[in-house]
């Protein structure tokens, strides 16, 4: 008898559906053929197992809350259950899928946004310093100053170049222009100081006038000792004479 | 034949002789730099910066013949005009050399010259230019600026003098004007698209109705001094005035 063949049997035996004369021949041969013998203990015991399991019942109580609950959940307004119907799921599903998707594009599309605004920014700086540093043309100076005007935040180095613009351009327009645009920024304390140390080295009267109302606007006291020279100085231009009375009316 | 030649001729030595003399560089480009107290600028279609002098004969003196006029900056007149005129490095310098009489100097401009004009001297008269399409940077303390139908770019500055200018309708930006004690008297096209500013300490501003500004409120630094700061026609070009003790007048071509 071949093995599957064998086993089939023994668990028939086990169960007791197999016919009465085969199940004797298989008794004898469980009787004599040990293997067959431990074969057959072990199934019995498994299967024995398995009719335990079957047969345990879930206590009552368990089975009457659990009975309650199906109670009480069948008689929920049925409106309430529509949008835990699978479609709805599914579409909730997909919807959010598709809201997701939308997230994340835009973020992406954000970020290149960004980094393309920061090149764009970056070449603008690029463009306004050699602007700046046009020896040839005053307008093409003078148009780097209006760039840096409309700067949100100037770094050190535009600073520096704007502040060298304001002291030593050729050109007494763009030197006012640069002016312009570090006075937007006066809050900076470099910025400031800069404004501070530049007053007295300014060589250009019409510039050092705007430098001064600017100062005094700033209730920069520490120039006062400055204007006070200038005041007095007779070689200086009655303009920025007055400019810097004003300037000590202002301030004291 | 001949004499139809000798009549040509004579006819262009006359024109020549009415116009006075007549002093020529051949450029297109780089930068003119004038440093005269009077001088009357014009754009042309040339490849040569022509100077003339439209100062009369008052000017010849018969004792100066055969001789060279030189002065203390240690510059000779190399044009017969009153005038020296030196190229190096893609500019051309002018100088006067009169120190206190300017001489009435015509200068024609090729396009694509760059033309700086600076006097600080009290003695001279007005910068005029006209009819220039060219990138112009002057500078004065005391002469005044007169320009009429010029494009810009522009920057012009006098410090006792006027500045009054007519652009014509093809602007080109930036434009910057500025004057301490006098006037700035600019005339704009109306359509013309501009960030505009102006700024006077003690003086006023007056500005076209057809210039609608846009004022634009830099919160602070607003009562200090009059200055406004708006586009027109929804912005553009950079447009600055400025006349501390002076008046603004902003008017429509």
């Amino acid at each position: 008898m071949k093995r599957e063949e064998l086993e089939s049997k023994l668990i028939d035996l086990v169960d007791g559906k197999l016919p009465a004369e085969e199940a004797a021949q298989l008794l004898k041969q469980i009787e004599t053929d040990a293997s067959v013998r431990e074969h057959y203990k072990q199934l019995k015991e498994v299967m024995g197992a398995m009719d335990r399991v079957a047969e345990q019942t879930p206590p009552a109580s368990l089975r009457q809350a659990f009975d309650q609950a199906l109670q009480e959940e069948m008689q929920q307004p049925r409106g309430k259950q529509v949008w835990m119907q699978p479609w709805t799921l599914r579409l909730a599903a997909a919807l959010a899928l598709v809201a997701l998707s939308v997230v994340i594009w835009q973020w992406d599309a954000q970020r290149r946004e960004l980094a393309a605004m920061r090149k764009q920014m970056e070449e603008t700086r690029q463009l306004m310093l050699a602007q700046l540093a046009n020896a040839q043309s005053a307008s093409t100076r003078l148009k780097g100053a209006t760039v840096a005007y409309e700067l949100e935040k100037p770094d050190d180095e535009i600073v520096r170049v704007l502040v060298n613009v304001m002291s030593t351009d050729d050109n007494t327009n763009v030197r006012l222009a640069a002016l312009e645009a570090l006075s937007r920024f006066y809050r900076e304390p470099a910025v400031r100081s800069r404004l501070i140390q530049s007053l007295d080295s300014q060589t250009d009267p019409v510039v050092k006038i705007e430098l001064i109302r600017l100062l005094v606007q700033m209730r920069e006291k520490s120039v006062m000792p400055s204007l006070q020279k200038m005041a007095e100085d007779e070689s200086v231009m009655k303009a920025v004479k007055d400019e810097a009375h004003r300037g000590l009316l202002k301030l004291s | 034949m001949k004499t139809r030649l000798a009549v040509w001729a004579g006819l262009v030595l006359m024109t020549t002789a009415a116009w006075g003399q007549e002093f020529k560089v051949a450029r297109n480009s780089g930068r003119l730099e004038i440093h005269l107290g009077r001088v009357t600028l014009e754009g042309h279609n040339g490849n040569e910066i022509i100077f003339t002098s439209r100062s009369g004969k008052s000017e010849s003196d018969p004792r100066s013949q055969g001789l060279r006029a030189i002065n203390g900056l240690g510059l000779e007149d190399n044009t017969g005009l009153g005038i020296n005129v030196t190229e190096k490095d893609g500019v051309v310098e002018v100088f006067q050399l009169k120190k206190m009489n300017s001489p009435d100097v015509k200068i024609l401009v090729p396009r694509g010259v760059i033309v700086s004009c600076e006097h600080e001297s009290q003695y001279g008269g007005t910068i005029a230019a006209r009819n220039l399409e060219n990138e112009l940077e002057i500078s004065t303390t005391y002469n005044s600026i007169e320009l009429e139908n010029i494009t810009g770019p522009l920057t012009a500055k006098s410090v006792y003098g006027h500045i009054e200018a007519t652009f014509s309708n093809n602007v080109k930006g930036p434009l910057s004007l500025v004057a301490v004690y006098s006037y700035v008297d600019v005339t704009l096209p109306a359509n013309l698209k501009a960030n505009l500013k102006l700024s006077t300490s003690y003086g006023e501003i007056f500005v076209a109705p057809e210039f609608k500004i846009e004022v634009e409120r830099d919160g602070e630094f607003v009562n200090y001094s009059d200055k406004i700061s708006g586009k027109i026609n929804g912005g553009g070009m950079s447009v600055s005035m400025r006349a501390d003790y002076g008046k603004i007048y902003l008017r429509k071509k």
